[in-house]
């Protein structure tokens, strides 16, 4: 178990270093740079050059990022080349809007998902299935924005229940997590379903029932167990997507999260900013997977550390 | 081009919510006047309230007197659409900045809705006779928020730092060669040339005057944590979220134009970040911000109809012109250039970008700047195709096998750069049919800010369909004169006459005299045709009939040391 953990972070740490190389890299290959955003509209070329002197711009790419990489090391991942704050600041005041964001996103997206999906699967093929499943067939094809725009009409001006945007309350968390998580809980209510029917056709629920195990011990302990996998995997990719930012929902809502953030300094090529935040993603991604393995193992015993 | 097709994606979506929606009465908050004498004023030249097509406000030159006691309290909310990343006036521009800074930060003086320098923190100025020296007699009763007297000293510390700093706001200053203490309330400035653009440049909120002891104390950090003299000071920052600022109870040295000279009625100011415009749409009709820009045709009709909120266009110094890049062969040919402009139904663009608001421009200069004079539409290369193709058959063009105008075997094929931003795509797509008429093909390549700015400075595109924003007539010398070719001449547009106007206006300090040069200028500019102007863009504020009492001033700012929130 604890050989198996310390090669998967080992491996974790390689996959960050090439995300750093490989995201340094592209940064540098799109055009324009954060001289020109700070030398402004009618900077000539030789001011947009000077700048970039100033900001150390003009050095070597190997050499900006070992510097970089050095920084890391030290637990410093460097400025904003716009407002000379701290990297890691600015990232820690948009992370815990966009963790609570996410996780109420996950829970509604769980709760109704699994609900949804199994009470489907048990009812396979009569009218509350196919109730279920209109629903996710809209839930997927919905766009995202446009349901909250929608939420944001009915909720918060026809009735007045909610607040259009902002954050601090959890009145304020409602829309945008209803909004995140309304594509998640189809996808999860499909999942569940299908996964369901697979595993109750199953020759080993056959011979559960045959054993004489009551109706609901059947489907606890060998249909659930087994049809949950593939679902929890789901999850965690899910969950780094919306750890990664939701910037269309952020964008709507003006919740201060994550996605905004990089958006915009993607926009200003404020670099600093954007290679601290996509290393964050990338280990946030990375932690999750391994997580995801491990509740594998704790699902289904037979899924051994050892082997994975 | 992404963010671009969710924008107009979430225009169509407005649309189609808007057509379900059941009305918003019940939860807008109805507005009561409390007296019938407090009067919305609003300090407006005449030349400004002829363009305010849907203004509801009484549009005086004087603001109206309160007659009743003031209700005192409150909090008025506006929404920005991007946060700014500093609060240091010194530090590089940057849009959500300039909105926050006059509240906080005060300048010398300020420019009157007529262009007119008025007294601010300075009670008056001289310049010298041969123009290369101005000095400023400050007031003696001024503070800062930390209680730091404002004296010379405050001047001479800003003036410094914010020519150090080097930002594009400070270009301003490139003539200045000095600035002293005099005295403990005078202080002067020296030039080696005499420098129209310096007025110009001390009422941007860029030339704040900022507290020495302040800044000494937080160092780089001062623009997180601003001081200012002006009559809010910063409360909290929220980031990501909001910027909060509170009432500055010291505060005693308002501008004439401001009835009440003391300190802001109201509580609180606070400038929401809400990055989307259809949420600030909602927020506004759901009571959550006050005051909000619009410019998309749709939001504007749906705002139309609620009574409890009232709109008043405003026009900034900003122009949208398509530019030519005379560096590329055949656009040095002034024919052909001619022939393009001629081919432009500016109307038609005017219809798509505005939906028939604001106006149609002629000359280079906009129509609130210096300069301008509507004798100059006589000038204007307008909407003739028929003229256009007879200019490019003068310049030796013939049709080709596809219809395409050719000389030499090479087709008229041009590159059209233009920014992110709406609603540029609509307008490029309809030059682009404009110019398909008169057998000119056009590639359009739209990109994010930063990548069409940098090809743009580079002069990668034939046409260039662009946009100034400048408080000050020196537009023409950034964008025309042949010094800057290479980096605001995006043109490559040269012609000695002009410059020599150019030079002159630079130098003339009489703002009549230095008006009439810039009209003398335009005169040789618009026949070379190096750019065709095409609109003038228009915002429109709508704001929550429960704040009354607030001023607008010259570029786009809304002063609120009078206003007063009259319902909860």
């Amino acid at each position: 178990m604890f050989g198996y953990l310390l090669k998967r972070l080992i491996s974790a740490a390689l996959v960050l270093v090439a995300v750093s190389i490989l995201v340094f890299a592209l940064l540098n290959v799109i055009p324009g740079d954060v001289a020109q955003t700070l030398a402004g509209d009618s900077a000539s070329q030789e001011q947009i050059a000077a700048k970039r002197r100033e900001l150390g711009l003009d050095r070597p790419l190997p050499v900006r990022y070992l510097e970089f990489a050095q920084g890391v090391v030290h637990g410093d991942l460097g400025k904003s080349a716009i407002s000379g704050r701290p990297v890691s600041t600015l990232l820690m005041e948009r992370f815990g809007a966009t963790v609570n964001l996410a996780l109420a996103a996950l829970a509604l997206a769980v709760f109704f998902g699994l609900l949804a999906g199994t009470i489907a699967a048990l009812r396979a093929g009569g009218y509350v299935d196919l109730l279920v499943m209109m629903f996710t067939t809209l839930g997927e094809s919905l766009p995202s924005f446009w349901f909250s725009l929608l939420l944001i009409q009915f909720f918060a001006l026809h009735l007045g229940w909610l607040p259009v945007l902002g954050a601090g309350t959890l009145a304020h968390l409602v829309l945008p997590a209803i909004s995140l998580a309304l594509p998640a809980i189809a996808l999860i209510a499909r999942m569940v379903r299908g996964c369901l029917l697979d595993v109750k056709n199953a020759d080993f629920v056959r011979t559960a029932h045959a054993k004489g195990l009551s109706h609901f011990a059947v489907w606890r302990e060998h249909i659930f167990r087994n049809a949950i996998l593939p679902v929890i995997t789901m999850l965690g990719l899910y969950l780094g997507n919306l750890l990664g930012g939701a910037f269309i929902i952020e964008t709507i809502f003006a919740w201060p999260g994550l996605g905004r953030l990089v958006v915009q300094a993607i926009f200003d090529r404020d670099f600093p900013v954007v290679i601290g935040a996509v290393l964050l993603i990338a280990l946030i991604y990375q932690v999750l997977n391994i997580l995801v393995d491990l509740a594998h193992a704790w699902f289904d015993p037979r899924v051994g550390t050892e082997a994975m | 081009m992404r963010t671009l097709r969710y924008l107009a994606l979430l225009a169509l979506v407005l649309i189609m919510a808007g057509c379900g929606a059941a009305p918003q009465a019940a939860t807008t908050p109805v507005v009561q006047p409390t007296t019938a004498a407090t009067e919305v004023a609003a300090a407006t030249s005449a030349a400004t309230s002829e363009a305010t097509v849907e203004a509801t406000v009484e549009a005086t030159t004087e603001p109206t007197e309160v007659a009743t006691e003031p209700v005192m309290g409150g909090t008025v909310t506006r929404a920005i659409t991007a946060e700014p990343t500093s609060l240091d006036p010194h530090a590089a521009p940057g849009s959500g900045q300039n909105i926050i800074l006059p509240y906080i930060f005060e300048t010398l003086i300020f420019r009157d809705m007529d262009n007119t320098y008025k007294p601010y923190l300075a009670k008056s100025w001289e310049i010298s006779e041969d123009g290369l020296s101005v000095t400023f007699v400050l007031r003696d009763d001024v503070i800062f928020h930390d209680r730091t007297p404002l004296n010379a000293e405050a001047v001479v510390f800003t003036f410094n730092r914010f020519k150090d700093a080097k930002t594009s706001a400070g270009e301003g200053l490139a003539m200045m060669t000095g600035v002293e203490a005099v005295d403990e309330y005078t202080v002067r400035f020296t030039f080696s040339a005499p420098s129209a653009v310096f007025f110009s440049t001390l009422v941007t909120p860029y030339a704040s005057i900022v507290s020495p002891t302040a800044v000494a104390a937080a160092g780089d950090a001062f623009g997180q944590q601003p001081v200012g003299t002006g009559p809010f000071k910063l409360a909290e920052w929220q980031q990501g979220t909001a910027v909060v600022l509170e009432r500055n109870s010291d505060y005693a040295w308002a501008p004439e134009t401001i009835s009440n000279a003391g300190a802001p009625y109201i509580d609180n100011v606070v400038f929401k970040v809400i990055p989307d415009a259809a949420t600030q749409l909602a927020a506004l009709q759901a009571g959550e911000v006050d005051l909000i820009f619009v410019n998309s045709p749709n939001h504007i009709s749906k705002l139309k109809e609620d009574s409890s909120v009232q709109m008043i266009e405003t026009q900034m110094n900003s122009m949208i012109y398509l530019g030519f890049n005379l560096a590329k062969t055949p656009l040095d040919d002034v024919k052909v250039r001619q022939a393009l402009s001629h081919a432009i139904n500016k109307d038609e663009i005017q219809m798509a970008a505005l939906n028939g608001m604001g106006e149609v421009a002629f000359a280079p200069m906009a129509p609130t700047l210096p300069g301008f004079d509507p004798s100059l539409k006589d000038l204007e290369l307008g909407y003739d195709p028929a003229k256009a193709t007879e200019l490019l058959t003068e310049a030796g063009f013939a049709p080709g096998p596809d219809g395409t105008m050719t000389k030499d075997d090479q087709p008229l094929n041009f590159v059209l750069l233009t920014f992110a931003r709406a609603p540029n795509e609509d307008v490029a797509t309809l030059i682009q049919n404009q110019l398909k008429a008169i057998g000119v093909n056009v590639e359009i390549q739209q990109f994010d800010t930063a990548t069409a700015a940098k090809a743009a400075t580079e002069g990668q595109f034939h046409l260039i369909l662009w946009r100034y924003d400048r408080n000050d007539a020196d537009v023409l010398n950034v964008n025309l004169h042949s010094d800057r070719i290479g980096s605001s001449n995006r043109f490559g547009y040269s012609n000695p006459a002009v410059d020599a106007l150019l030079d002159q206006a630079a130098q003339e300090l009489d703002e009549v005299k230095r008006a009439a040069l810039y009209v003398e200028a335009q005169k040789l500019i618009m026949p070379d045709a190096p750019w065709q102007p095409l609109y003038i863009p228009v915002d429109v504020l709508a704001i929550s009939k429960r704040v009354e009492g607030f001023h607008l001033a010259s570029m786009g700012r809304i002063l609120l040391q009078d206003a007063q929130v009259v319902a909860p």
